[in-house]
């Protein structure tokens, strides 16, 4: 339609007949089964910009446009009523039922329109708008090395993957931004901005590489994960559960680290099993040593113990919030923040317990399709591997529920005093834990 | 959704209505607030929500046959609740400008009343009418003491002014009668099933008009209905002390009764009341077009064409009474001539003007009283909340 438009007036490419009437299809991906869900952000859009060189080339020209949701985001909202003021501008709600050939034009029937009855119209031209793919999908553009293949990780809609509320540009591959439609749908204007914010982002990087530090979203973390590579198993964990793909594995299996990818959440420090992994200021002794640390008063004296492992980036700021906005909650807990909820390891759990403290809560961020982790998956793994600690339960002879994991959203603060005292009340209903005073 | 529309915008179309006073139209986005708002449109297939996008579309067949732009009775509550500013009142109400041109004969006319470029000749048909009268008989001369049957013989008065109103009338039933055919043809609602008679359905709907029932119930704006009602029942009073008068001069061979004789004969008791009311409904129903625009509507040429006759009419009758009883003879009887001038224009464009609704209102409603389109009247206001409902919501929601 573009390439139509361009030459002046628009004329049919069959026959060349100079064009009257046209009809644009809008949202067809949702009427089908097709994954481009995002298309009418920009869609609708281009639809009525094209039904104004319509309008503009000939002022007897009709054109009708028929959608699902007429999408105008922000400013756009005037455009859409510009055009929506034009008398020769139809437009309607509506599911295109059939198009054939109907003598000079085509016929359109089309159903369920906000006339409340279908509608038959004969128009010159019909145009189909399609949903927006980006570039990545064939083609990788960059070949990556990774051992996860050479494309960029993509989201369910088949774009390029990131935290969709923090920092949008930053990829899964440390050291690539991406902007524009290869995120997400978008027109000229945003994707200027988008590729403004995503340039500066790549400054920064070059800059803190150039300093030896971490990137976002631990900016400025000069530790580097630590392995005890003489200890190693070869279990593949670590290579496996990095969100950021920062180790290879060396023929033999074991995990070859590429530093410059590192993002330092520590994810893979929870995924060891043999617990060789671990950094300068962040390791598995350490917080074990925070667990042993924590006095658990003797069964006697009725005062249960709890400790809450809290991912640092957006759950321990809920609990601060929770702090100045004076909410009350069980004094029984304790608090071991963590830089990523993925950063558990079930040596913690296990020390824990057989301390003789009560219960473990665990709280992270929100994971799924619109996940908020910081570190992509680093709550879901925690979550997982919780899934799988009945082992230790059972051999401890515990009770399950004295483990609970939770998604906790930042501005979700107020709801910490119900987490933590529905918890407790669950605690309440067992014995304290038998391995106290050991 | 088994009806299918062939759709073919009148683009033309569109753009008179939105020339015609309609002219926000298109910001219609059918989110049906105006239908939810209106306390007298029928619960099934509300105006004036299909109207809107009929009108959006140009489908000028579907609206220049669609009697509920006549039940509309203009509070303007959707105006004022529509939040896109679409104005669904005033395109109801180019829509009915539309639907009287339409229908015209002669359709010239009309077209004469309909266009403000066309404002002179429509004035100067009557001037030059009355004018020729004056002529006729002695000129401007100002015998005394004042007595308008000196001035010009009542014979002329009685002549052109039957004509004119014979005119007006036959001119009324033709249009009338073209447009219920067009109703009847085309019934744009899809209204099936019994049908009553014309007779009946009229009856029905004249019980209807003269109390202004209906009217009352569009509450909106309810000061509205009693200036209307003033003012159809002081015209109505006016043409009957008019029609009583002739009576007495043309067929019981009575003189008119004398300016000199007693104020209290119920005659003029009877012009007097009625003139006083209808003057005042008239004053009403301008100061509130003037000061409350946003409750009265936009004013197209097509309104101020007819606010202008009818007023002139009032104001000058008024005059031509008080001056009399001044005793200034040159005032009373120039004034005299001008009411003459819009009583005529009155007549001659009451088929053509928005005059014509008396006409069309009355079809319309009688053809939906026979078609069933029955409005039942809620007895509530539609949107009131429990109260229960209220708090109960107020506590969930804390």
């Amino acid at each position: 339609m573009e390439e139509l438009a361009a030459k002046g007036k628009i004329r049919r490419p069959s026959d060349g007949k100079e064009v009257s009437s046209v009809a644009f299809i809008e949202c067809l991906d949702e009427k089908t089964e097709h994954p481009w869900l995002f298309s009418s952000a920009v869609g609708c859009l281009v639809a009525l910009k094209q039904a104004q060189y319509l309008r503009k080339s000939n002022p007897d020209g009709r054109a009708y446009l028929f959608y699902d949701n007429m999408r105008a985001p922000g400013q756009y909202e005037k455009f859409y009523q510009t055009m929506q003021d034009d008398p020769g501008v139809f437009l309607s709600k509506g599911t295109p039922e059939s198009v054939s050939n109907g003598g000079a034009g085509l016929d359109l029937i089309v159903k369920d329109t906000l006339l409340g009855e279908r509608v038959r119209l004969n128009v010159d031209l019909v145009v189909l708008s399609t949903g927006m793919v980006p570039m990545t999908q064939d083609s990788a553009i960059v070949n990556l090395q990774y051992r996860q293949g050479p494309f960029l990780p993509v989201n369910p809609y088949g774009f390029n993957d990131s935290h969709f509320i923090c920092f949008p540009y930053e990829t899964q591959r440390t050291g690539i931004y991406t902007a524009g439609c290869v995120r997400q749908p978008m027109d000229f204007a945003s994707c200027e901005m988008d590729a403004t914010g995503a340039a500066l982002k790549a400054i920064q990087c070059v800059e803190l590489v150039s300093q030896g530090k971490a990137v976002h979203p631990r900016a400025g973390d000069e530790s580097f994960p630590d392995i005890f590579i003489t200890r190693c198993t070869q279990c593949k964990r670590c290579t496996e559960e990095c969100p950021f793909g920062a180790y290879d594995e060396k023929p033999d299996g074991t995990p070859m680290p590429n530093p410059t990818r590192c993002r330092r959440c520590a994810i893979c420090m929870g995924s060891c099993p043999e617990r060789i992994i671990s950094f300068r200021d962040h390791s598995v002794d350490m917080i074990g040593s925070m667990v042993k640390a924590i006095n658990v008063p003797d069964e006697y004296s009725e005062k249960p113990r709890v400790v809450v492992f809290i991912c640092e980036n957006d759950a321990l700021p809920a609990v601060d919030m929770a702090g100045i906005n004076r909410l009350q909650y069980s004094p029984f807990v304790r608090f071991i923040p963590l830089r990523c909820l993925g950063n558990i390891n079930m040596v913690w759990i296990a020390d824990a317990l057989s301390k003789g403290i009560d219960g473990i809560m665990l709280i992270g961020c929100k994971y799924g399709d619109d996940y908020q982790c910081h570190f992509v998956k680093g709550s879901e793994l925690a979550a997982y591997r919780m899934g799988k600690i009945s082992e230790t339960l059972q051999r401890l002879a515990l009770e399950s529920e004295r483990i609970r994991v939770h998604q906790l959203a930042i501005d979700e603060y107020m709801t910490i005093p119900k987490l933590v005292d529905d918890f407790m009340e669950t605690l309440a209903q067992f014995d304290p834990n038998p391995y106290k005073g050991f | 959704m088994s009806k299918e529309l062939v759709a073919k915008p009148d683009l033309q179309f569109t753009q008179d209505l939105i020339d015609a006073g309609g002219g926000d139209l298109k910001k219609c986005y059918q989110c049906a607030t105006c239908s939810v708002a209106c306390r007298i449109a029928p619960d099934n297939n509300p105006f004036p929500r299909k109207e809107m996008i009929w009108a959006q579309w140009g489908l000028k067949d579907r609206l220049m046959n669609d009697p509920d732009v006549w039940l509309c009775h203009q509070c303007n509550d959707c105006s004022t609740q529509c939040p896109r500013g679409a104005y669904p009142g005033d395109v109801l109400k180019a829509v009915r400008k539309m639907v009287i041109q339409e229908n015209s004969w002669p359709s010239f006319l009309g077209k004469l009343v309909g266009t403000p470029a066309m404002f002179v000749v429509a004035i100067a048909i009557p001037i030059v009418v009355v004018l020729a009268i004056v002529f006729a008989n002695k000129g401007f001369t100002f015998p005394q003491p004042v007595k308008y049957g000196m001035f010009i013989d009542y014979m002329y008065i009685q002549v052109v002014f039957t004509l004119a109103l014979l005119f007006a009338v036959v001119s009324m039933i033709l249009s009338l009668k073209k447009y219920w055919a067009n109703l009847e043809s085309n019934n744009p609602l899809g209204i099936a099933g019994a049908r009553k008679g014309f007779i009946p359905s009229l009856i029905e709907a004249l019980g209807e008009i003269l109390p202004h029932t209906t009217f009352k119930d569009c509450q909106a704006n309810n000061i509205r209905y009693a200036a209307h009602l003033m003012v159809f029942w002081g015209m109505l009073g006016l043409l009957i002390t008019t029609a009583i008068v002739a009576f007495n001069i043309d067929i019981l061979h009575i003189a008119p009764p004398s300016q000199n004789g007693p104020g209290t004969i119920p005659i003029k008791i009877l012009g007097n009341v009625s003139a006083i009311a209808f003057v005042l409904g008239l004053a009403i129903m301008l100061v509130r077009r003037l000061t409350v625009p946003e409750q009265a509507g936009g004013s197209s040429y097509f309104d101020w064409f007819f606010l202008f006759i009818i007023c002139g009419t009032g104001a000058t009758g008024v005059l031509t009474e008080l001056l009399r009883y001044s005793g200034s003879p040159a005032g009373a009887y120039i004034f005299y001539t001008i009411h003459l001038m819009f009583v005529l224009s009155l007549f001659i464009y009451l088929p053509f003007s928005k005059f014509a609704h008396l006409g069309y209102r009355t079809i319309a409603i009688t053809w939906s009283k026979a078609a069933g389109r029955n409005v039942t009247l809620p007895v509530q206001p539609k949107f009131v909340p429990a109260p229960a409902d209220v708090s109960a919501g107020e506590e969930a929601a804390s």
